[in-house]
Protein backbone atom coordinates (compact mmCIF):
# COMPACT_ATOMS: atom_id res chain seq x y z
CA UNK A 1 0.00 0.00 0.00
CA UNK A 2 2.96 2.27 0.74
CA UNK A 3 4.06 2.46 -2.90
CA UNK A 4 0.55 3.56 -3.85
CA UNK A 5 1.46 6.90 -2.32
CA UNK A 6 3.31 7.29 -5.61
CA UNK A 7 -0.06 7.33 -7.37
CA UNK A 8 -1.07 10.29 -5.26
CA UNK A 9 2.23 12.00 -6.14
CA UNK A 10 1.90 11.18 -9.85
CA UNK A 11 -1.52 12.83 -10.01
CA UNK A 12 -0.40 15.86 -8.01
CA UNK A 13 2.69 16.33 -10.17
CA UNK A 14 0.76 15.58 -13.37
CA UNK A 15 2.73 12.54 -14.50
CA UNK A 16 0.30 10.49 -16.60
CA UNK A 17 2.77 7.73 -17.46
CA UNK A 18 3.65 6.99 -13.86
CA UNK A 19 -0.02 7.18 -12.83
CA UNK A 20 -0.88 4.61 -15.51
CA UNK A 21 1.98 2.27 -14.58
CA UNK A 22 1.20 2.26 -10.86
CA UNK A 23 -2.50 1.75 -11.48
CA UNK A 24 -1.79 -1.20 -13.78
CA UNK A 25 0.50 -2.76 -11.20
CA UNK A 26 -1.98 -2.24 -8.39
CA UNK A 27 -4.78 -3.83 -10.40
CA UNK A 28 -2.52 -6.80 -11.27
CA UNK A 29 -1.77 -7.21 -7.57
CA UNK A 30 -5.45 -7.39 -6.87
CA UNK A 31 -5.84 -4.09 -5.03
CA UNK A 32 -9.43 -2.87 -4.91
CA UNK A 33 -9.75 -0.22 -7.68
CA UNK A 34 -12.19 1.77 -5.58
CA UNK A 35 -9.48 2.13 -2.93
CA UNK A 36 -7.20 3.63 -5.57
CA UNK A 37 -9.82 6.25 -6.30
CA UNK A 38 -10.97 7.11 -2.80
CA UNK A 39 -7.65 6.83 -0.95
CA UNK A 40 -5.23 8.20 -3.51
CA UNK A 41 -6.67 9.81 -6.63
CA UNK A 42 -9.50 11.83 -5.14
CA UNK A 43 -7.28 13.17 -2.33
CA UNK A 44 -4.64 13.97 -4.97
CA UNK A 45 -7.16 16.04 -6.95
CA UNK A 46 -8.16 17.77 -3.71
CA UNK A 47 -4.52 18.63 -3.15
CA UNK A 48 -4.25 19.93 -6.72
CA UNK A 49 -7.32 22.06 -6.06
CA UNK A 50 -5.84 23.37 -2.84
CA UNK A 51 -2.61 24.35 -4.57
CA UNK A 52 -4.62 26.10 -7.32
CA UNK A 53 -6.59 28.08 -4.75
CA UNK A 54 -3.35 29.12 -3.01
CA UNK A 55 -1.87 30.31 -6.28
CA UNK A 56 0.85 27.64 -6.32
CA UNK A 57 -0.74 25.91 -9.30
CA UNK A 58 -2.04 27.45 -12.51
CA UNK A 59 -3.96 26.20 -15.52
CA UNK A 60 -1.05 24.18 -16.99
CA UNK A 61 -0.63 22.22 -13.74
CA UNK A 62 -4.37 21.59 -13.54
CA UNK A 63 -4.40 20.30 -17.10
CA UNK A 64 -1.50 17.94 -16.42
CA UNK A 65 -2.94 16.60 -13.17
CA UNK A 66 -6.32 16.12 -14.81
CA UNK A 67 -4.66 14.13 -17.59
CA UNK A 68 -2.78 11.92 -15.09
CA UNK A 69 -5.99 11.30 -13.17
CA UNK A 70 -7.85 10.46 -16.37
CA UNK A 71 -5.11 8.05 -17.48
CA UNK A 72 -5.57 6.09 -14.25
CA UNK A 73 -9.36 6.38 -14.38
CA UNK A 74 -9.47 4.84 -17.87
CA UNK A 75 -7.99 1.66 -16.40
CA UNK A 76 -10.17 1.69 -13.31
CA UNK A 77 -13.56 2.66 -14.73
CA UNK A 78 -14.25 -0.58 -16.64
CA UNK A 79 -13.55 -2.57 -13.48
CA UNK A 80 -15.89 -0.44 -11.41
CA UNK A 81 -18.60 -0.66 -14.05
CA UNK A 82 -18.19 -4.43 -14.32
CA UNK A 83 -18.84 -4.94 -10.65
CA UNK A 84 -21.68 -2.45 -10.60
CA UNK A 85 -20.10 0.22 -8.38
CA UNK A 86 -22.19 3.34 -8.68
CA UNK A 87 -20.47 6.73 -9.00
CA UNK A 88 -21.34 9.30 -6.32
CA UNK A 89 -23.24 11.21 -8.99
CA UNK A 90 -23.70 11.57 -12.73
CA UNK A 91 -22.94 14.94 -14.25
CA UNK A 92 -23.94 16.06 -17.71
CA UNK A 93 -21.59 18.91 -18.59
CA UNK A 94 -21.28 21.24 -21.57
CA UNK A 95 -20.54 24.73 -22.84
CA UNK A 96 -23.89 26.31 -23.67
CA UNK A 97 -25.36 27.09 -27.07
CA UNK A 98 -23.45 29.66 -29.10
CA UNK A 99 -20.27 29.34 -27.04
CA UNK A 100 -17.20 27.42 -28.15
CA UNK A 101 -14.85 27.87 -25.21
CA UNK A 102 -13.97 24.75 -23.34
CA UNK A 103 -10.73 24.93 -21.39
CA UNK A 104 -12.61 25.80 -18.19
CA UNK A 105 -15.34 23.28 -18.87
CA UNK A 106 -12.77 20.54 -19.51
CA UNK A 107 -11.03 21.33 -16.24
CA UNK A 108 -14.27 21.16 -14.32
CA UNK A 109 -15.08 17.84 -16.01
CA UNK A 110 -11.69 16.41 -15.07
CA UNK A 111 -11.92 17.65 -11.49
CA UNK A 112 -15.40 16.17 -11.13
CA UNK A 113 -14.20 12.86 -12.48
CA UNK A 114 -11.34 12.92 -10.01
CA UNK A 115 -13.90 13.65 -7.32
CA UNK A 116 -15.70 10.38 -8.02
CA UNK A 117 -18.41 11.55 -10.41
CA UNK A 118 -19.29 10.00 -13.72
CA UNK A 119 -19.03 12.81 -16.24
CA UNK A 120 -20.91 12.91 -19.52
CA UNK A 121 -19.22 15.65 -21.52
CA UNK A 122 -21.39 17.03 -24.33
CA UNK A 123 -18.69 19.38 -25.64
CA UNK A 124 -19.35 22.92 -26.81
CA UNK A 125 -22.30 24.81 -28.35
CA UNK A 126 -24.76 22.51 -26.57
CA UNK A 127 -28.47 23.06 -27.21
CA UNK A 128 -30.90 22.79 -24.25
CA UNK A 129 -32.50 19.70 -25.85
CA UNK A 130 -29.15 17.94 -25.94
CA UNK A 131 -28.68 18.51 -22.20
CA UNK A 132 -32.16 17.10 -21.58
CA UNK A 133 -31.65 14.04 -23.75
CA UNK A 134 -28.36 13.24 -22.01
CA UNK A 135 -29.96 13.57 -18.57
CA UNK A 136 -32.73 11.17 -19.59
CA UNK A 137 -30.44 8.64 -21.24
CA UNK A 138 -27.75 8.61 -18.57
CA UNK A 139 -30.04 9.17 -15.63
CA UNK A 140 -27.85 12.07 -14.52
CA UNK A 141 -28.57 14.05 -11.37
CA UNK A 142 -26.45 17.12 -12.10
CA UNK A 143 -26.29 19.45 -15.10
CA UNK A 144 -23.19 21.65 -15.25
CA UNK A 145 -23.15 24.52 -17.74
CA UNK A 146 -20.28 26.74 -18.80
CA UNK A 147 -20.06 30.02 -20.76
CA UNK A 148 -17.25 32.46 -21.39
CA UNK A 149 -19.17 35.22 -23.12
CA UNK A 150 -21.78 37.68 -21.92
CA UNK A 151 -23.47 37.10 -25.26
CA UNK A 152 -23.94 33.39 -24.58
CA UNK A 153 -24.45 33.17 -20.83
CA UNK A 154 -28.14 33.84 -21.39
CA UNK A 155 -28.31 30.36 -22.97
CA UNK A 156 -27.99 29.05 -19.41
CA UNK A 157 -31.27 30.72 -18.57
CA UNK A 158 -32.86 29.25 -21.69
CA UNK A 159 -31.59 25.80 -20.77
CA UNK A 160 -32.96 25.98 -17.22
CA UNK A 161 -36.29 27.18 -18.62
CA UNK A 162 -36.34 24.28 -21.05
CA UNK A 163 -35.85 21.83 -18.17
CA UNK A 164 -38.68 23.48 -16.26
CA UNK A 165 -40.98 23.42 -19.28
CA UNK A 166 -40.28 19.73 -19.80
CA UNK A 167 -41.03 18.97 -16.16
CA UNK A 168 -37.45 17.84 -15.61
CA UNK A 169 -36.20 20.66 -13.40
CA UNK A 170 -36.75 18.82 -10.12
CA UNK A 171 -34.83 15.73 -11.05
CA UNK A 172 -31.50 17.55 -11.53
CA UNK A 173 -29.34 20.11 -9.77
CA UNK A 174 -28.23 22.73 -12.27
CA UNK A 175 -24.82 24.30 -11.70
CA UNK A 176 -23.25 27.15 -13.66
CA UNK A 177 -19.78 28.62 -14.06
CA UNK A 178 -17.57 30.66 -16.39
CA UNK A 179 -15.61 33.89 -16.32
CA UNK A 180 -18.49 36.39 -16.77
CA UNK A 181 -20.83 34.57 -14.36
CA UNK A 182 -21.77 35.87 -10.94
CA UNK A 183 -23.61 34.37 -7.99
CA UNK A 184 -26.24 37.04 -8.50
CA UNK A 185 -26.88 35.99 -12.09
CA UNK A 186 -26.95 32.32 -11.11
CA UNK A 187 -29.63 33.12 -8.51
CA UNK A 188 -31.56 35.25 -10.97
CA UNK A 189 -31.86 32.48 -13.55
CA UNK A 190 -32.73 29.91 -10.90
CA UNK A 191 -29.55 27.85 -10.95
CA UNK A 192 -28.83 25.67 -7.94
CA UNK A 193 -25.24 26.76 -7.64
CA UNK A 194 -22.44 28.89 -9.04
CA UNK A 195 -18.78 27.91 -8.90
CA UNK A 196 -16.03 30.47 -9.47
CA UNK A 197 -13.41 27.78 -10.14
CA UNK A 198 -13.05 24.10 -11.05
CA UNK A 199 -12.32 23.41 -7.40
CA UNK A 200 -15.52 25.08 -6.25
CA UNK A 201 -17.40 23.11 -8.86
CA UNK A 202 -16.44 19.83 -7.15
CA UNK A 203 -17.56 21.14 -3.76
CA UNK A 204 -20.86 22.28 -5.28
CA UNK A 205 -21.46 18.97 -7.00
CA UNK A 206 -20.76 17.07 -3.79
CA UNK A 207 -23.15 19.33 -1.96
CA UNK A 208 -25.73 18.76 -4.68
CA UNK A 209 -25.66 15.00 -4.19
CA UNK A 210 -25.31 15.46 -0.42
CA UNK A 211 -21.82 14.00 -0.08
CA UNK A 212 -19.88 15.46 2.86
CA UNK A 213 -17.19 17.83 1.55
CA UNK B 1 -15.22 54.81 -21.79
CA UNK B 2 -14.25 52.99 -24.97
CA UNK B 3 -15.03 49.55 -23.68
CA UNK B 4 -17.73 46.96 -23.99
CA UNK B 5 -19.02 44.82 -21.18
CA UNK B 6 -16.01 42.63 -22.02
CA UNK B 7 -16.94 39.45 -20.19
CA UNK B 8 -18.28 41.49 -17.27
CA UNK B 9 -14.89 43.12 -16.81
CA UNK B 10 -16.44 46.58 -16.34
CA UNK B 11 -19.08 45.34 -13.92
CA UNK B 12 -19.07 47.51 -10.82
CA UNK B 13 -16.93 50.22 -12.40
CA UNK B 14 -17.99 53.48 -10.76
CA UNK B 15 -18.08 57.04 -12.07
CA UNK B 16 -16.71 59.07 -9.17
CA UNK B 17 -16.61 62.71 -10.25
CA UNK B 18 -16.83 62.55 -14.05
CA UNK B 19 -19.62 60.94 -16.02
CA UNK B 20 -18.77 57.94 -18.14
CA UNK B 21 -20.21 57.36 -21.58
CA UNK B 22 -20.05 53.83 -22.82
CA UNK B 23 -21.56 52.12 -25.84
CA UNK B 24 -24.12 49.42 -25.10
CA UNK B 25 -21.81 46.72 -26.36
CA UNK B 26 -20.72 43.26 -25.32
CA UNK B 27 -17.23 43.92 -26.61
CA UNK B 28 -15.16 46.01 -28.98
CA UNK B 29 -16.35 44.16 -32.08
CA UNK B 30 -19.53 46.23 -31.75
CA UNK B 31 -17.43 49.35 -32.29
CA UNK B 32 -15.95 47.92 -35.48
CA UNK B 33 -19.25 46.68 -36.87
CA UNK B 34 -21.09 49.90 -36.17
CA UNK B 35 -23.99 48.72 -34.00
CA UNK B 36 -24.93 46.08 -31.48
CA UNK B 37 -27.71 44.93 -33.79
CA UNK B 38 -25.27 44.16 -36.56
CA UNK B 39 -22.98 42.36 -34.14
CA UNK B 40 -25.90 40.34 -32.78
CA UNK B 41 -26.66 39.05 -36.26
CA UNK B 42 -23.11 37.99 -37.03
CA UNK B 43 -22.42 35.47 -34.24
CA UNK B 44 -25.90 34.02 -34.64
CA UNK B 45 -25.12 33.16 -38.19
CA UNK B 46 -21.82 31.56 -37.26
CA UNK B 47 -20.62 30.89 -33.75
CA UNK B 48 -17.14 29.83 -34.81
CA UNK B 49 -15.88 33.10 -36.15
CA UNK B 50 -12.69 34.69 -34.91
CA UNK B 51 -12.38 38.42 -35.62
CA UNK B 52 -9.30 40.30 -36.69
CA UNK B 53 -8.90 44.06 -36.99
CA UNK B 54 -5.98 46.22 -38.02
CA UNK B 55 -5.49 47.36 -34.43
CA UNK B 56 -5.38 43.82 -33.12
CA UNK B 57 -2.94 42.70 -35.79
CA UNK B 58 -0.78 45.73 -35.20
CA UNK B 59 -0.83 45.66 -31.43
CA UNK B 60 0.64 42.18 -31.33
CA UNK B 61 3.61 43.48 -33.21
CA UNK B 62 3.83 46.67 -31.17
CA UNK B 63 3.84 44.60 -28.01
CA UNK B 64 7.01 43.02 -29.29
CA UNK B 65 5.56 39.73 -30.44
CA UNK B 66 8.05 38.11 -32.73
CA UNK B 67 5.50 35.98 -34.45
CA UNK B 68 2.21 36.74 -36.13
CA UNK B 69 -1.29 36.54 -34.69
CA UNK B 70 -1.56 32.87 -35.58
CA UNK B 71 0.86 32.02 -32.80
CA UNK B 72 -0.69 34.05 -30.03
CA UNK B 73 -1.96 32.25 -26.95
CA UNK B 74 -4.46 33.66 -24.56
CA UNK B 75 -3.20 32.32 -21.31
CA UNK B 76 -3.75 34.23 -18.13
CA UNK B 77 -0.69 36.37 -17.56
CA UNK B 78 -0.52 35.22 -13.96
CA UNK B 79 0.63 31.89 -15.32
CA UNK B 80 3.83 33.76 -15.99
CA UNK B 81 3.63 33.04 -19.67
CA UNK B 82 3.68 35.63 -22.40
CA UNK B 83 1.48 35.77 -25.43
CA UNK B 84 3.76 33.70 -27.60
CA UNK B 85 3.40 29.99 -28.08
CA UNK B 86 7.08 29.34 -28.67
CA UNK B 87 8.09 31.08 -25.44
CA UNK B 88 5.35 29.34 -23.51
CA UNK B 89 6.38 25.98 -24.91
CA UNK B 90 10.05 26.50 -24.05
CA UNK B 91 9.03 27.44 -20.51
CA UNK B 92 6.90 24.30 -20.19
CA UNK B 93 9.71 22.06 -21.49
CA UNK B 94 11.98 23.42 -18.77
CA UNK B 95 9.34 23.02 -16.09
CA UNK B 96 7.57 19.80 -17.01
CA UNK B 97 9.66 18.07 -19.68
CA UNK B 98 9.03 17.68 -23.38
CA UNK B 99 6.20 15.14 -23.38
CA UNK B 100 4.04 17.15 -21.00
CA UNK B 101 4.89 20.41 -22.76
CA UNK B 102 3.67 18.92 -26.03
CA UNK B 103 0.42 17.88 -24.38
CA UNK B 104 -0.12 21.37 -22.97
CA UNK B 105 0.44 22.82 -26.41
CA UNK B 106 -2.31 20.66 -27.90
CA UNK B 107 -4.67 21.63 -25.07
CA UNK B 108 -3.97 25.35 -25.26
CA UNK B 109 -4.42 25.28 -29.02
CA UNK B 110 -7.55 23.19 -28.88
CA UNK B 111 -9.93 26.13 -29.01
CA UNK B 112 -8.88 26.75 -32.61
CA UNK B 113 -10.53 23.45 -33.57
CA UNK B 114 -13.96 24.75 -32.63
CA UNK B 115 -13.61 27.83 -34.80
CA UNK B 116 -14.37 27.61 -38.47
CA UNK B 117 -13.82 31.12 -39.82
CA UNK B 118 -11.27 33.89 -39.48
CA UNK B 119 -12.93 37.19 -40.28
CA UNK B 120 -11.06 40.37 -41.05
CA UNK B 121 -13.02 43.52 -40.33
CA UNK B 122 -11.59 45.78 -42.99
CA UNK B 123 -12.04 49.47 -43.72
CA UNK B 124 -11.20 51.53 -46.79
CA UNK B 125 -8.36 53.16 -44.89
CA UNK B 126 -6.86 49.81 -43.77
CA UNK B 127 -7.07 48.17 -47.20
CA UNK B 128 -3.62 49.48 -48.30
CA UNK B 129 -2.10 47.56 -45.35
CA UNK B 130 -3.08 44.31 -47.08
CA UNK B 131 -4.03 42.76 -43.75
CA UNK B 132 -5.96 40.09 -45.59
CA UNK B 133 -2.65 38.41 -46.43
CA UNK B 134 -1.83 38.00 -42.73
CA UNK B 135 -5.29 36.74 -41.83
CA UNK B 136 -5.42 34.39 -44.81
CA UNK B 137 -2.15 32.90 -43.61
CA UNK B 138 -3.52 32.31 -40.10
CA UNK B 139 -6.64 30.75 -41.57
CA UNK B 140 -4.58 28.44 -43.77
CA UNK B 141 -2.56 27.34 -40.72
CA UNK B 142 -5.61 26.62 -38.66
CA UNK B 143 -7.84 25.21 -41.33
CA UNK B 144 -10.33 28.07 -41.06
CA UNK B 145 -12.19 29.71 -43.90
CA UNK B 146 -11.16 33.28 -44.55
CA UNK B 147 -13.78 35.97 -44.81
CA UNK B 148 -13.95 39.71 -44.94
CA UNK B 149 -16.52 41.86 -43.21
CA UNK B 150 -16.76 45.54 -44.05
CA UNK B 151 -16.24 47.66 -40.95
CA UNK B 152 -18.46 50.54 -39.91
CA UNK B 153 -17.27 53.36 -37.68
CA UNK B 154 -20.70 54.93 -37.16
CA UNK B 155 -20.89 54.01 -33.48
CA UNK B 156 -17.37 55.20 -32.76
CA UNK B 157 -18.07 58.46 -34.51
CA UNK B 158 -21.30 59.06 -32.58
CA UNK B 159 -19.53 58.21 -29.33
CA UNK B 160 -16.86 60.83 -30.05
CA UNK B 161 -19.35 63.41 -31.39
CA UNK B 162 -21.47 63.30 -28.26
CA UNK B 163 -24.45 61.81 -30.08
CA UNK B 164 -25.34 59.63 -27.12
CA UNK B 165 -28.74 58.20 -27.92
CA UNK B 166 -29.91 56.22 -24.91
CA UNK B 167 -30.61 53.19 -27.05
CA UNK B 168 -26.97 52.83 -28.00
CA UNK B 169 -25.10 54.49 -25.15
CA UNK B 170 -25.14 54.38 -21.40
CA UNK B 171 -24.33 57.57 -19.54
CA UNK B 172 -23.11 56.77 -16.05
CA UNK B 173 -23.55 59.75 -13.75
CA UNK B 174 -21.11 60.39 -10.90
CA UNK B 175 -22.05 58.13 -8.02
CA UNK B 176 -23.36 55.38 -10.28
CA UNK B 177 -21.70 52.22 -11.40
CA UNK B 178 -22.00 49.92 -14.41
CA UNK B 179 -23.90 46.66 -14.14
CA UNK B 180 -24.80 44.10 -16.80
CA UNK B 181 -28.53 44.16 -17.55
CA UNK B 182 -28.70 40.69 -19.17
CA UNK B 183 -31.07 41.93 -21.85
CA UNK B 184 -30.87 43.82 -25.14
CA UNK B 185 -29.73 46.97 -23.35
CA UNK B 186 -26.61 45.02 -22.28
CA UNK B 187 -25.61 47.44 -19.49
CA UNK B 188 -27.31 49.61 -16.96
CA UNK B 189 -26.27 52.11 -14.28
CA UNK B 190 -27.07 51.64 -10.62
CA UNK B 191 -26.22 53.62 -7.50
CA UNK B 192 -22.72 52.60 -6.40
CA UNK B 193 -22.59 50.74 -3.10
CA UNK B 194 -19.52 52.36 -1.72
CA UNK B 195 -18.17 55.56 -3.18
CA UNK B 196 -15.33 56.01 -0.75
CA UNK B 197 -13.81 52.63 -0.06
CA UNK B 198 -11.12 52.78 2.54
CA UNK B 199 -7.85 52.02 0.94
Amino acid sequence: MEELKNLFDAVVSGDANVARTITNQAIAEGIDPLVLVTRFMAPAMDEVGRRFECGDYFVPELLLSARAMKAAMELIRPLLTARGTEPIGRVVIGTVKGDLHDIGKNLVAAMLEGGGFEVIDLGVDVMPEKFMTAVREKNANIVAMSALLTTTMTSMKTTIEAFTAAGMRDRVKMLVGGAPLTKQYADEIGADGFGASAVEAVALAREAVAVPI
Amino acid sequence: LGYGLCGNLVRGLTARHTKLVMPRAHDCITFFLGSKERYAQVPCERAGRYFYTSGWLECLRRRGEKSGPGDATYLPTRAGIGGNVREAYDGWVKKYGEERARYLLTQIDKWTEHYTHGALIDFDFTKPLRLDQQVRQVCAQRGWKYEEIPGDLKLLRRWLDGDWDERDFLVVQPGDSIEPSYDDAIITATAANDLCPTS
